[in-house]
Order: structure tokens, then C-alpha cells, then sequence
């Protein structure tokens, strides 16, 4: 299955991209593909800890899984306003 | 299957790129119908944090789930308090120092709805809203905001994550341009 990861802010900063894709054979929970994204880019986990998890423009938990063609954005702490 | 969200179609309703002017803002007139009171509520970019001169603010969004979640704001707040018109307008991009980057506009019957109405949306849209600024000083340093209310623990996250290693070796993780594909050439 493939996805794509959208991300924001500060987490679009650190990682200096705004989309990645993640391809994986075995299904992938929304807290597995953050442990990716930590494993690739050392120094991010804190701030995904700290981050919502949005599925298809849906707010979900860490342990939603994901199907192909889902888009998972991480979005860090709001400060809107 | 999750239903996909709906990008708002056309312009946006709620976030602009645009100059919030304050003499133009709810720009449509207030219709007569029982109001008895309204009130304006406008966020201005303040010149100064902790002592240190701000030049501007750059605001970015998640901007199609930010216009359905204010949307959704808009309705609670209709169910919640007798509101007869609300409008909200929320900057994009670089706002300067003393310009407007929100505002609201809430009209009812009597100003006890009205103004807790318009505290309550902008409490919402500054926890909950999937939208983010830079701080610009002086010198050209920047930090990014943070919301003063601890909402964002009301929504699901990875903090209760126990254990931060991954024993999965089957996923890849890359940029979109990187995917490419091969072109095989044969010569004859």
C-alpha cells in the first residue's frame, strides 16, 4: 500500500519537504508511519508526539490503520488567531 | 472507508491572502431582523513580544480542513447561543505589524449572546484550527507560535506512544519527485 504524508509548519520546516510517500507491504497504523517518519528524520519524534493525527481530512488516532491511497497529515500545535 | 472531506469549491470563505481592511469588514450589510446588538472583534498583529520588536507574522493553514472545521464552528455556535449572523475572516501569509489577522463579526438580539459568542469563537479558532504563525523580530529571528490553551491534547495524538523504535522493515519512506520511473532506451 501507498500513502501519502502531508505535513505542516513546523514539522514541514524540520523535515524541509510538505508531502512524502510511504509504501509498505503489511498494513501501517497511523503511529507506525510516525515511527517512520522519526526513524528517517532524527530530532522530529518529539514534535510528532506532540502533533494530531489528520486521515483524509478526519481527526484519528494513533492506532487508526491506513489504506492505499490515504493522505495522513501531521499537524504540530495550532497557534492560529 | 472514511468519507473523503470536501475541498471547498471556488474561493475560500473563511482565509484570505488579502489586506483585512476594518472599515470593509463584515462587508455585507446586517440585516434588520432582530438585531439588537452586534459586535466586531478584530486580532491585530502586535508589535512587540517580551520585550522584543515584532516586524510581521506569516500565517500558513492546512486551508481546506481549516475551512471545514470553522464552518463546523460556525454551526456550534448557532446550536449554542442565539446568533443571528457571524462572520469570520482569518489572514494567510505575511501580515505586518498593527494589521488585522482575524476577525469577527456576531450579530443577535441582545449583546449577552453576542459576547460570549465572540469570545467563544475566537478561543476555537486560536486552539483548534489547523492554522499556524512565524513570529518575525527585528534582527530577522523567528519562532513559531504556540497556543496558550493545552487543547491540543483534546484531540488524539502520539503522546501515549510507549515504546519509539519500529521493528517493521518493510516500509519505505520517500519524496514524490524521488519515486521517478526508468526509461530503458534500446539503441539498434
Amino acid at each position: 500500500m501507498k500513502i501519502t504524508i502531508r505535513l505542516f509548519a513546523q514539522l514541514k520546516e524540520l523535515i524541509q519537504e510538505q508531502e512524502l510517500m510511504l509504501e509498505a507491504r503489511e498494513p501501517v497504523s497511523c503511529q507506525e508511519a510516525a515511527l517512520q517518519l522519526g526513524k528517517h528524520y532524527p530530532g522530529v519524534m518529539p514534535l510528532l508526539q506532540r502533533s494530531a493525527l489528520v486521515r483524509n481530512g478526519v481527526f484519528v488516532g494513533a492506532d487508526t490503520l491506513l489504506e492505499n491511497g490515504d493522505e495522513l497529515a501531521f499537524l504540530p500545535p495550532v497557534s492560529g488567531g | 472507508m472514511p468519507v473523503p472531506y470536501e475541498i471547498p469549491k471556488g474561493e475560500m470563505k473563511y482565509l484570505t491572502y488579502e489586506t483585512i481592511k476594518q472599515a470593509e469588514f463584515p462587508g455585507q450589510a446586517r440585516s434588520s431582523q432582530g438585531i439588537g446588538a452586534s459586535l466586531s472583534f478584530f486580532g491585530i498583529v502586535r508589535d512587540s513580544h517580551k520585550g522584543r520588536k515584532v516586524t510581521h507574522l506569516v500565517y500558513e493553514a492546512y486551508e481546506s480542513l481549516a475551512e471545514t472545521m470553522i464552518e463546523e464552528l460556525l454551526e456550534k455556535t448557532g446550536r449554542l447561543w442565539p446568533v443571528l449572523e457571524a462572520r469570520i475572516l482569518h489572514r494567510l501569509g505575511t501580515v505586518e505589524a498593527g494589521q488585522i489577522a482575524v476577525a469577527i463579526d456576531v450579530s443577535s438580539a441582545h449583546r449577552d449572546e453576542a459576547y460570549r459568542a465572540s469570545r467563544f469563537l475566537i478561543d476555537e479558532i486560536k486552539s483548534k484550527v489547523p492554522i499556524w504563525k512565524k513570529e518575525y523580530f527585528e534582527d530577522g529571528i523567528y519562532h513559531w507560535g504556540s497556543c496558550d490553551h493545552h487543547a491540543r491534547l483534546s484531540f488524539p495524538s502520539l503522546h501515549e506512544i510507549q515504546s519509539l523504535s519500529s521493528q517493521r522493515g518493510d516500509i519505505k519512506i520517500f519524496t514524490p519527485e524521488k519515486t521517478g520511473f526508468s526509461v530503458n532506451i534500446q539503441i539498434k
